[in-house]
């Protein structure tokens, strides 16, 4: 325990001083937007990234994070990775403005876990649940070919073209986000077209041998001597009902200490 | 000197009777003059039977001789299949397959009866006599082009009728029953929600069902140059018309004896009555989500065979080098027969139907 407040607190202290620590809005505490606790980025990456955040928080007033670390559990007692981000974002101060609006990207190298938290209006109004799923997708195929300055660049790029689209008063979500190309469009009209061309065919071809001799019953003609339905067994089986965790009518999910996000594996 | 042909004369003017079909009686062509059948067939009795004893006559001294020569009557026995006989009125020689039983000359157009025809093989027991005419095949052909979305624009304008013949087609009516047992496996499904979870409960059943089907004079043409297609997609026949065989119903068309026999045509016959037994036995069980037959057995009696000759009218038209022949039934006028499609037709509907509905669809469920 005592060695994990150790690593925070020096990891805290590196944040302040570090070389590429961005100047927050007024009266901020000088801030490192990337943290490569694991080693992940060369230097002139590391550095090109800071730039980029920095103009992003600048912008948007809403301040991206990147940390990565050999494992999230040498930082925080939890197992959980996103309470660990939730804990860390709060000790270390992150975020722009009183509001302290940012999200913070965690990677965690052991059991390659990861972590999206966000916090603040700002934020939570840019990045609602639809567009977190968004946002992970963009960058998630990256980390799992190891190609971590490409996701973090699609993190960081994706992040922004999410604050611009809730700048411009249409956040990204379930109701606003363009929808993929729907199949039915296409599978539907061809199969209609089909089975018409294949009744107009049949019209043009009228001489066909006949298979039955319908016509030639004679009048109660059919004679059922055996009428059998007999009940043999029954089986049962169980389905669990899925359900939609995207929130469906779109949003951002809000917990009680005022964060959203998302965790998984990479 | 007796022949094997006959032909019916008017008795005021000694012109050729045809049997016209909607007023049901022998017409003389030429003064308009219309009889009974069965005034004529009273009349025409003695001749016919003369008719038909000189063929029996002729047969058996063929019998007698090489085939090929001819005979001391002067008809002959053709070593393909070809018969001749002399024509009543003008004394033409009539070349015919050797299953025709009535024609026309192509001299004097006079319609003849062979009568020898159904007493050396078997006499049929009905004909349905002709109802429509040829003006009614003619109109119902030019009918069944209207509406044909996929027919190429130049058919109808560019095709022409290249024969049109009125034939009394030699049937085999099959009477008889089919035993069907039939064992299905069958389940019904129920499906509750209880919670989070979805339980779909089957039942399974074993069902049987056992039963006799009767049949009642299934048709099946018995001449092997009527394309089976066509003789079984013009069906049904009113039967309640069939009358007992009179040759005064054959004047004007052409006839056929069969040349197929009752045994052959019978595995036709069969095949429908087993098909439609099981389609009775799928008919009675209901109720069931899925419904699987796993045991089938059919049992066959035969009955009754009777011959009939049935009314068809043939009509063959040519178009681009190709023929197209057509069917309709001479008694209820049901016209039947493979058109030309056109691709380009086929392509616009396709494309006409598909993309109008593509991009409802689109501004529907969007892009």
């Amino acid at each position: 325990m005592k060695k994990k407040s150790i690593l925070s607190l020096l990891l805290a202290l590196c944040l302040v001083l570090s070389l590429g620590g961005a100047a927050l809005a007024s009266g901020e505490m000088a801030v490192s937007y990337v943290m490569d606790e694991a080693g992940l980025l060369p230097a002139e990456e590391a550095q090109a990234l800071e730039s980029r955040a920095e103009q992003i928080a600048q912008n948007y007033g809403c301040a991206p994070y990147i940390l990565t670390v050999a494992d999230f559990r040498d930082y925080e007692d939890t197992y959980d990775i996103f309470e660990a981000g939730m804990n860390l974002y709060e000790r270390w101060d992150l975020g722009y403005g009183t509001e302290k609006n940012g999200l913070l990207l965690i990677l965690s190298m052991a059991e390659r876990d990861y972590a999206l938290v966000t916090y603040g209006s700002v934020t939570h109004r840019a990045f609602t649940d639809y567009g977190q799923d968004y946002l992970i997708d963009q960058f998630l195929d990256n980390f799992r070919n190891d190609d971590w300055a490409g996701g973090f660049r699609d993190y960081l790029d994706t992040g922004a073209w999410l604050l611009e689209q809730a700048k411009n008063g249409v956040p990204y979500d379930v109701d606003t986000a363009p929808k993929g190309f729907n199949p039915l469009i296409v599978v539907i009209p061809l199969v209609l077209a089909l089975v018409v061309c294949l009744v107009l065919t049949g019209q043009m071809k009228t001489a066909n041998r006949k298979t039955g001799a319908g016509d030639y019953i004679i009048q109660n003609g059919t004679d059922l001597r055996v009428v059998q339905d007999i009940f043999t067994h029954r089986t049962v089986s169980r389905q669990v009902i899925e359900q939609n965790n995207s929130g469906g009518g779109g949003g951002t999910t809000i917990n009680s200490r005022g964060f959203s996000g998302k965790s998984g594996k990479f | 000197m007796a022949t094997q042909v006959t032909n019916y004369q008017c008795p005021a003017c000694t012109g050729p009777l045809h049997y016209d079909g909607a007023s049901g009686k022998l017409e003389c062509e030429y003064c308009g003059s219309a009889y009974d059948v069965a005034e004529m067939e009273k009349r025409y009795a003695g001749k016919e039977a003369a008719a038909a004893a000189q063929a029996a006559a002729e047969e058996a001294a063929e019998l007698g001789e090489d085939q090929g020569e001819y005979t001391a009557g002067g008809e002959s026995w053709d070593p393909e299949g070809m018969k001749a006989y002399s024509c009543p009125s003008c004394g033409a020689e009539l070349v015919c397959d050797e299953t025709t039983a009535a024609t026309s000359c192509p001299y004097c157009g006079n319609p003849s009866i062979l009568p020898g025809q159904f007493t050396r093989m078997q006499k049929p027991d009905y004909v349905l006599p002709f109802k429509l005419d040829k003006k009614a095949a003619e109109d119902a052909l030019r009918n069944y082009y209207k509406g044909k979305k996929l027919l190429p624009k130049a058919f109808t304008a560019e095709n022409h009728i290249r024969e049109i013949k009125g034939v009394y087609v030699p049937f085999w009516l099959y009477d008889g029953e089919a035993d069907a047992d039939v064992s299905y496996a069958a389940t019904r499904v129920f499906t509750t929600t209880r919670g989070n979870e979805r339980i779909t409960t089957t039942e399974h059943y074993q069902v049987r069902r056992a039963g006799t089907v009767r049949f009642e004079k299934i048709p099946v043409d018995a001449s092997s140059k009527m394309p089976d297609e066509h003789m079984d997609s013009i069906e049904p026949f009113d039967y309640s018309e069939l009358k007992p065989l009179s040759t005064a119903y054959l004047p004007g068309y052409l006839a056929d004896k069969y040349d197929e026999d009752a045994e052959k045509c019978a595995q036709r016959a069969d095949q429908r009555a087993k098909t439609t037994a099981l389609n009775e036995m799928n008919r009675s069980v209901g109720g069931y989500a899925t419904c699987i037959p796993v045991r089938e057995n059919v049992r066959l009696r035969r009955g009754a065979v009777k011959y009939a000759l049935m009314p068809v009218w043939m009509l063959s038209t040519q178009w681009k080098g190709q023929n197209f022949l057509f069917a309709m039934n001479g008694q209820t006028g049901k016209l039947i027969g493979d058109l030309p499609i056109s691709r380009g037709r086929l392509l616009g509907w396709f494309a006409g139907v598909s993309l109008p509905l593509m991009a409802v669809l689109y501004l529907l469920l969007g892009g």
